[in-house]
Protein backbone atom coordinates (compact mmCIF):
# COMPACT_ATOMS: atom_id res chain seq x y z
CA UNK A 1 0.00 0.00 0.00
CA UNK A 2 2.91 2.36 0.71
CA UNK A 3 4.38 2.05 -2.79
CA UNK A 4 2.42 5.04 -4.05
CA UNK A 5 3.36 7.23 -1.08
CA UNK A 6 5.66 10.17 -1.84
CA UNK A 7 8.86 10.51 0.17
CA UNK A 8 7.41 13.31 2.39
CA UNK A 9 4.27 11.18 2.94
CA UNK A 10 6.39 8.24 4.08
CA UNK A 11 8.29 10.58 6.37
CA UNK A 12 4.99 11.71 7.87
CA UNK A 13 4.03 8.11 8.66
CA UNK A 14 7.42 7.58 10.30
CA UNK A 15 7.33 10.90 12.18
CA UNK A 16 3.83 10.04 13.44
CA UNK A 17 5.20 7.01 15.29
CA UNK A 18 7.83 9.27 16.85
CA UNK A 19 5.18 11.84 17.83
CA UNK A 20 3.10 9.07 19.42
CA UNK A 21 6.14 8.08 21.46
CA UNK A 22 6.82 11.63 22.63
CA UNK A 23 3.20 12.05 23.67
CA UNK A 24 3.31 8.78 25.60
CA UNK A 25 0.72 7.01 23.44
CA UNK A 26 0.83 3.24 23.11
CA UNK A 27 -0.40 3.33 19.53
CA UNK A 28 -0.19 5.71 16.60
CA UNK A 29 -3.50 7.55 16.23
CA UNK A 30 -4.81 10.05 13.64
CA UNK A 31 -3.78 13.01 15.84
CA UNK A 32 -0.14 11.84 15.65
CA UNK A 33 -0.35 11.88 11.86
CA UNK A 34 -1.51 15.50 12.19
CA UNK A 35 1.46 16.42 14.38
CA UNK A 36 3.77 14.81 11.82
CA UNK A 37 2.07 16.73 8.99
CA UNK A 38 2.55 20.02 10.85
CA UNK A 39 6.20 19.17 11.57
CA UNK A 40 6.92 18.48 7.93
CA UNK A 41 5.94 22.05 7.15
CA UNK A 42 7.52 22.27 3.70
CA UNK A 43 5.24 19.82 1.93
CA UNK A 44 1.67 20.51 0.75
CA UNK A 45 -0.11 19.05 3.82
CA UNK A 46 2.10 21.02 6.19
CA UNK A 47 1.75 24.23 4.16
CA UNK A 48 -2.05 23.97 4.29
CA UNK A 49 -1.93 23.47 8.08
CA UNK A 50 0.48 26.41 8.46
CA UNK A 51 -1.86 28.61 6.39
CA UNK A 52 -4.53 27.98 9.04
CA UNK A 53 -2.08 28.78 11.83
CA UNK A 54 -1.72 25.19 13.02
CA UNK A 55 1.64 24.35 14.60
CA UNK A 56 3.00 21.02 15.78
CA UNK A 57 3.54 22.43 19.27
CA UNK A 58 -0.02 23.74 19.46
CA UNK A 59 -1.37 20.36 18.40
CA UNK A 60 0.73 18.59 21.04
CA UNK A 61 -0.68 20.85 23.77
CA UNK A 62 -4.25 20.19 22.57
CA UNK A 63 -3.61 16.43 22.44
CA UNK A 64 -2.18 16.45 25.97
CA UNK A 65 -5.26 18.36 27.19
CA UNK A 66 -7.51 15.80 25.56
CA UNK A 67 -5.55 12.96 27.17
CA UNK A 68 -5.98 14.59 30.55
CA UNK A 69 -9.73 14.36 29.96
CA UNK A 70 -9.64 10.63 29.17
CA UNK A 71 -9.64 11.37 25.44
CA UNK A 72 -12.93 13.27 25.51
CA UNK A 73 -13.28 16.15 23.06
CA UNK A 74 -14.84 19.53 23.91
CA UNK A 75 -18.01 18.46 22.11
CA UNK A 76 -18.21 15.28 24.14
CA UNK A 77 -17.74 17.14 27.42
CA UNK A 78 -20.52 19.56 26.37
CA UNK A 79 -22.80 16.66 25.38
CA UNK A 80 -22.23 15.00 28.75
CA UNK A 81 -23.11 18.24 30.50
CA UNK A 82 -26.40 18.33 28.56
CA UNK A 83 -27.39 14.96 30.06
CA UNK A 84 -26.39 16.13 33.52
CA UNK A 85 -22.84 14.83 33.83
CA UNK A 86 -20.06 17.22 34.71
CA UNK A 87 -17.08 15.41 33.20
CA UNK A 88 -14.64 18.06 34.41
CA UNK A 89 -15.80 17.38 37.96
CA UNK A 90 -15.21 13.64 37.39
CA UNK A 91 -11.66 14.36 36.17
CA UNK A 92 -11.06 16.72 39.09
CA UNK A 93 -12.02 13.98 41.54
CA UNK A 94 -9.87 11.41 39.76
CA UNK A 95 -6.88 13.73 40.07
CA UNK A 96 -7.76 14.33 43.70
CA UNK A 97 -7.93 10.60 44.53
CA UNK A 98 -5.29 9.17 42.24
CA UNK A 99 -3.04 12.09 41.34
CA UNK A 100 -2.60 13.85 38.00
CA UNK A 101 -0.74 10.83 36.55
CA UNK A 102 -3.93 8.76 36.73
CA UNK A 103 -5.27 10.56 33.68
CA UNK A 104 -2.07 10.22 31.71
CA UNK A 105 -1.80 7.57 28.98
CA UNK A 106 -2.14 4.04 30.30
CA UNK A 107 0.90 2.52 28.60
CA UNK A 108 3.71 5.01 28.04
CA UNK A 109 5.59 2.64 25.79
CA UNK A 110 9.05 3.23 24.37
CA UNK A 111 8.77 0.45 21.81
CA UNK A 112 10.02 1.48 18.38
CA UNK A 113 7.58 -0.70 16.43
CA UNK A 114 4.45 1.07 17.48
CA UNK A 115 1.17 -0.21 16.06
CA UNK A 116 -1.42 1.99 14.36
CA UNK A 117 -4.92 2.39 15.80
CA UNK A 118 -7.84 1.31 13.58
CA UNK A 119 -8.53 5.04 13.12
CA UNK A 120 -5.00 5.73 11.88
CA UNK A 121 -5.19 2.77 9.48
CA UNK A 122 -8.46 4.14 8.19
CA UNK A 123 -6.78 7.54 7.61
CA UNK A 124 -4.09 5.90 5.47
CA UNK A 125 -6.66 3.91 3.50
CA UNK A 126 -8.71 7.03 3.13
CA UNK A 127 -5.69 8.97 1.84
CA UNK A 128 -5.57 6.58 -1.11
CA UNK A 129 -9.21 7.32 -1.87
CA UNK A 130 -8.56 11.07 -1.56
CA UNK A 131 -5.75 10.76 -4.10
CA UNK A 132 -7.97 8.78 -6.48
CA UNK A 133 -10.80 11.28 -6.10
CA UNK A 134 -8.43 14.09 -7.14
CA UNK A 135 -7.06 11.89 -9.97
CA UNK A 136 -3.57 11.95 -8.51
CA UNK A 137 -1.33 8.97 -9.17
CA UNK A 138 0.59 9.39 -5.91
CA UNK A 139 -0.34 9.66 -2.22
CA UNK A 140 1.11 12.82 -0.73
CA UNK A 141 0.93 14.62 2.59
CA UNK A 142 -2.12 16.55 1.30
CA UNK A 143 -4.04 13.30 0.90
CA UNK A 144 -3.08 12.20 4.41
CA UNK A 145 -4.39 15.54 5.74
CA UNK A 146 -7.69 15.08 3.89
CA UNK A 147 -7.75 11.49 5.15
CA UNK A 148 -7.47 12.71 8.75
CA UNK A 149 -10.36 15.13 8.18
CA UNK A 150 -12.48 12.46 6.47
CA UNK A 151 -11.82 9.87 9.16
CA UNK A 152 -12.97 12.42 11.72
CA UNK A 153 -11.60 11.34 15.11
CA UNK A 154 -8.94 14.07 15.15
CA UNK A 155 -10.90 16.66 13.20
CA UNK A 156 -11.93 18.43 16.42
CA UNK A 157 -8.27 19.48 16.79
CA UNK A 158 -8.54 21.14 13.38
CA UNK A 159 -12.07 22.48 13.85
CA UNK A 160 -10.60 24.66 16.61
CA UNK A 161 -8.70 26.43 13.80
CA UNK A 162 -11.74 26.60 11.55
CA UNK A 163 -10.53 23.80 9.28
CA UNK A 164 -13.20 21.68 7.60
CA UNK A 165 -12.80 18.91 5.04
CA UNK A 166 -14.21 21.07 2.23
CA UNK A 167 -12.11 24.09 3.19
CA UNK A 168 -8.93 22.05 3.40
CA UNK A 169 -9.60 20.40 0.05
CA UNK A 170 -9.93 23.83 -1.56
CA UNK A 171 -6.64 24.98 -0.01
CA UNK A 172 -4.92 21.80 -1.17
CA UNK A 173 -6.01 22.48 -4.74
CA UNK A 174 -4.85 26.12 -4.41
CA UNK A 175 -1.46 24.98 -3.14
CA UNK A 176 -1.09 22.47 -5.98
CA UNK A 177 -2.04 25.09 -8.59
CA UNK A 178 0.50 27.47 -7.11
CA UNK A 179 3.20 24.79 -7.15
CA UNK A 180 2.41 23.77 -10.73
CA UNK B 1 -27.69 25.88 37.59
CA UNK B 2 -30.54 28.38 37.15
CA UNK B 3 -33.87 27.68 35.42
CA UNK B 4 -32.97 29.12 32.04
CA UNK B 5 -29.79 27.13 32.01
CA UNK B 6 -31.68 23.98 33.03
CA UNK B 7 -34.19 24.43 30.20
CA UNK B 8 -31.47 25.00 27.64
CA UNK B 9 -29.75 21.84 28.85
CA UNK B 10 -32.94 19.78 28.68
CA UNK B 11 -33.64 21.05 25.18
CA UNK B 12 -30.22 20.14 23.84
CA UNK B 13 -30.33 16.66 25.42
CA UNK B 14 -33.50 15.98 23.40
CA UNK B 15 -31.43 16.48 20.26
CA UNK B 16 -30.33 13.02 19.02
CA UNK B 17 -26.91 14.31 17.99
CA UNK B 18 -26.14 15.62 21.46
CA UNK B 19 -27.73 12.64 23.18
CA UNK B 20 -25.81 10.08 21.12
CA UNK B 21 -22.54 11.99 21.51
CA UNK B 22 -23.15 11.96 25.27
CA UNK B 23 -23.67 8.17 25.18
CA UNK B 24 -20.47 7.63 23.19
CA UNK B 25 -18.59 9.92 25.58
CA UNK B 26 -19.98 8.02 28.56
CA UNK B 27 -18.63 4.77 27.10
CA UNK B 28 -15.16 6.30 26.85
CA UNK B 29 -15.46 7.58 30.39
CA UNK B 30 -16.61 4.19 31.68
CA UNK B 31 -13.69 2.40 30.00
CA UNK B 32 -11.28 4.89 31.49
CA UNK B 33 -12.75 4.68 34.99
CA UNK B 34 -12.86 0.89 34.81
CA UNK B 35 -9.19 0.53 33.96
CA UNK B 36 -8.29 3.12 36.59
CA UNK B 37 -10.32 1.39 39.31
CA UNK B 38 -9.11 -2.09 38.36
CA UNK B 39 -5.49 -0.96 38.48
CA UNK B 40 -6.09 0.66 41.85
CA UNK B 41 -7.79 -2.46 43.22
CA UNK B 42 -4.93 -4.68 41.98
CA UNK B 43 -2.38 -2.30 43.53
CA UNK B 44 -4.25 -2.69 46.82
CA UNK B 45 -4.10 -6.46 46.60
CA UNK B 46 -7.62 -7.24 45.41
CA UNK B 47 -7.97 -10.62 43.69
CA UNK B 48 -9.31 -10.85 40.13
CA UNK B 49 -12.26 -12.75 41.60
CA UNK B 50 -13.12 -9.91 44.00
CA UNK B 51 -12.77 -7.29 41.25
CA UNK B 52 -14.97 -9.34 38.91
CA UNK B 53 -17.68 -9.67 41.57
CA UNK B 54 -17.67 -5.93 42.24
CA UNK B 55 -17.93 -5.22 38.50
CA UNK B 56 -20.60 -7.88 38.01
CA UNK B 57 -18.67 -9.79 35.34
CA UNK B 58 -16.79 -13.11 35.23
CA UNK B 59 -13.27 -13.42 36.54
CA UNK B 60 -12.10 -14.53 33.07
CA UNK B 61 -13.61 -11.42 31.47
CA UNK B 62 -11.95 -8.97 33.83
CA UNK B 63 -8.64 -10.84 33.75
CA UNK B 64 -8.59 -11.02 29.96
CA UNK B 65 -9.37 -7.33 29.64
CA UNK B 66 -7.03 -5.93 32.27
CA UNK B 67 -4.30 -8.42 33.15
CA UNK B 68 -1.85 -7.33 30.47
CA UNK B 69 -1.88 -3.70 31.48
Amino acid sequence: MFTRFTVPARQVVLAATEAAGRLGAARVAPEHLLVALAEGGGDVGGRVLAAYGVTADGLCVAITDRTRRAGLTDDEVTALRSVGIDADEVFRRIEESFGAEALQPMVPSTKASRRFTPGAKKVLERSLREALALRHNYIGTEHILLGVLAEGSASDLLAAHGITYAGAQERVLDELRRAA
Amino acid sequence: MDDTNGLATAASAADPGTGLTAVAALRKLVEHLESLQVRNARARGWSWQAIAEALGVTRQAVHQKHAKR
